[in-house]
């Protein structure tokens, strides 16, 4: 009788998910390949089983076998487009998925694409890890892939698998294998404590950059993730005024980028990194300057008794989005990377700010402020299609994720007792899918590196 | 000579008791900061060892006060200048402290000066620190419009980083939209 109930079970739900299936964005017909339409909007996240990874005893004493697919998991669930199934409902092994899966097995679960790997220790303390994706309804393997590298370095194999995963279930680039560097805040609001901080877009290997002795804030990253400009009052007291500075990642060292006869700040790398375009401010007016990086020359690009701030570059490097308040109000412009043909772009109510380029150049992120609230908001370049995907008390600083389809921000909570809570949040570019990042303190200004070169 | 020695030593216990009492203390640090020492009356000996130690300190005092008596003077003048939302404008009020802030700066002067701009928390960063900058600014050129030189002005914006007032409402945010004067230590 038993038995029935469960054979009878068992059909239920190839019945029932096969219909589930036909209602859902998840393609899985036999000649069109697995893929989530990311762009879907709510859409419903996408069952996958990742298996505990095969391995010999020496790896297990690690808990590799078991970090790894987690870490793989992490990444994928913290996208919001998949949804990990329980480990406990698999029917196979992982000594047993070494062989091409029993699909039946994972369709039984509704998993729509299974993960299975393989871990082996190899000499110098080097592993090497070979994974499989399997498309479960398609019966097919869509890929495989085998990386080694030192062991400590098992974070950063995980994360590059999860790109590989997400990039092939996706069709968009992957954002994994990446880093955030921001301001971490800790103290009084009076007298904050600003420190630069870096860590894996995960919240992995944290470390503090500055020491919190001087004030820090608006870390950027270099298109070659070595260098970080950021903007300083650690020289006033020795006279310097608050300017722009480059923080070296590869051997710590700290450098004044030009002393000026003003405070300069706003800075952001070109996309080929050879020139940084930062604002000056003296006597009332904030101008854009572009430096270059080699000849340490500077060339004025706006001028006036504005404020012209804020200023992002193209991922062409040919024009220049910044924040103006030439109309009066703050306002969004576009101008030549001469500085020539300014035009404006924002014309809705309230004041714009902070907007900054998509890596794929089809979308202009900035914050807007309006009756008395904060939005994250997105428009086309030209200005068209505005919407706003986030909002609170203060939100501030979008910086995109490498594929330009994810963004993170930063947004004060005011709290029950008065104070607030300061923290970073991850979004996509439908507004969906929101969360907050961990980390040790109060956090600031993220800036999302490009992707970690191999 | 036993009977005038044992005098001795017991005055000098007692000396010691006396200077080492706690309320003693007390009346030394109210006597430095220019408090009552009407409570001392009771013992001539504590009278004296106060007064000697509350001038020992008193000299200290002095020296640091010239700097302190000027920092104070220019907050009894008026240090800062309030500004509207989004605003650089020298109002009528704002005018009126910095013709007083001119003044001071003309008695004193060898004193250069720093103009620090602020703003509330109701903008951006990077928008904020080029507003604190225009707020600074203002206040420099009005100082420089009346006669100070201008290699005596320094300005530094904080934008929205160091508020004078916490809190997160209409209160704190009029109260952070400054431009305020510090007296530069050199």
């Amino acid at each position: 009788m038993l038995k029935y109930i469960l054979k009878f079970n068992i059909y239920f739900y190839i019945i029932f998910s096969i219909t589930l299936i036909s209602f859902t964005n998840i393609s899985k017909s036999a000649d069109r390949p697995l893929q989530i339409d990311i762009m879907g909007g709510n859409i419903q996240a996408m069952p996958i089983a990742i298996s505990y990874f095969a391995s010999d005893e020496n790896i297990k004493k690690l808990n590799l076998h078991k970090n790894i697919p987690n870490l793989i998991a992490n990444n994928l669930i913290n996208s919001g487009l998949f949804k990990l199934l329980d480990r406990n409902a698999y029917m196979q092994s992982p000594e047993q998925l070494l062989n091409p899966p029993k699909y039946r097995d994972w369709r039984i679960i509704d998993a729509q694409a299974l993960i299975s790997g393989k871990i082996s220790k190899k000499n110098n303390d080097k592993i090497s890890v070979s994974i499989e994706l399997w498309d479960v309804y398609g019966e097919k393997r869509m890929f495989g892939l085998s990386l080694s590298s030192k062991t400590k370095s098992w974070r950063r194999i995980s994360h590059i698998i999860s790109d590989k995963i997400y990039e092939r279930l996706t069709g968009e680039e992957g954002y994994f294998d990446t880093r955030i560097v921001y301001v971490s805040e800790s103290g009084s609001q009076k007298n904050k404590i600003k420190r630069l901080a870096i860590m894996d877009q995960d919240g992995g290997n944290h470390k503090y950059l500055t020491d919190g002795k001087s004030l820090v804030l608006t870390p950027r990253f270099s298109p070659n993730q070595q260098l970080i400009t950021f903007f300083s009052y650690s020289g006033v007291k020795a006279g310097l005024k608050p300017s722009v500075y480059l923080y070296n990642l590869s051997n710590g060292k700290i450098e004044i980028l030009g002393q000026f006869p003003g405070m300069s700040f706003a800075p952001r790398f070109s996309p080929d990194g050879e020139d940084l375009i930062m604002s000056l401010a003296e006597n009332g007016s904030t101008n854009i300057y572009m430096m270059n990086l080699n000849t340490r020359k500077t060339r004025q690009l706006t001028k006036g008794r504005s404020i012209d701030t804020s200023p992002s570059f193209s991922p062409d490097g040919k024009n220049i989005v910044f924040n103006s308040d030439r109309s009066g109000g703050q306002h969004l412009y576009i101008m030549k990377r001469s500085g020539e043909k300014p035009k404006r772009i924002s014309f809705g109510r309230g004041s714009y700010a902070t907007p900054v380029w998509s890596p794929r150049g089809d979308y202009i992120a900035f914050t807007k402020f309006t009756r008395g609230r904060f939005f994250i908001g997105l428009m086309r370049p030209d200005g068209s299609e505005e919407r706003l995907i986030a909002e609170g008390y203060l939100t501030e600083g979008p910086t995109w994720a490498p594929g330009g389809r994810v963004l993170s921000f930063f947004r004060q909570i005011p709290q029950n007792n008065g104070s607030m809570r300061t923290r970073l949040f991850v979004i996509d570019i439908t507004g969906y899918r929101e969360r907050e990042l961990d980390t040790p303190e109060d956090a600031s200004d993220p800036a999302w590196s490009p992707k970690n070169v191999n | 000579m036993l009977e005038y020695f044992k005098i001795f030593i017991i005055s000098i216990l007692l000396l010691t008791f006396i200077s080492c009492t706690n309320k003693d203390q007390e009346s030394l640090l109210l006597d430095a900061e220019g408090g009552n020492t009407e409570q001392n009356d009771t013992l001539t000996e504590e009278i004296e060892i106060t007064d000697n130690i509350a001038q020992a300190i008193e000299i200290e005092e002095v020296e640091l006060t010239v700097e302190e008596k000027l920092a104070s003077e220019l907050i009894e003048v008026g240090d800062r200048i309030f500004f509207g939302y989004d605003e650089s404008t020298i109002t009528d009020e704002s005018a009126a402290t910095l013709q007083q802030q001119y003044q001071f700066l003309i008695r004193n002067p060898d004193l250069s000066i720093t103009v620090t701009g602020h703003c509330d928390e109701r903008g951006t960063r990077e928008y904020n620190l080029a507003l604190g900058e225009r707020r600074a600014s203002a206040a420099k050129n009005y100082l420089i419009s009346l006669g100070i030189s201008s290699n005596r002005i320094s300005v530094i914006s904080y934008g929205k980083e160091k508020p004078s007032v916490e809190g997160h409402d209409e209160t704190a945010w009029t109260q952070n939209r400054t431009a305020i004067t510090f007296i530069n230590n050199n």
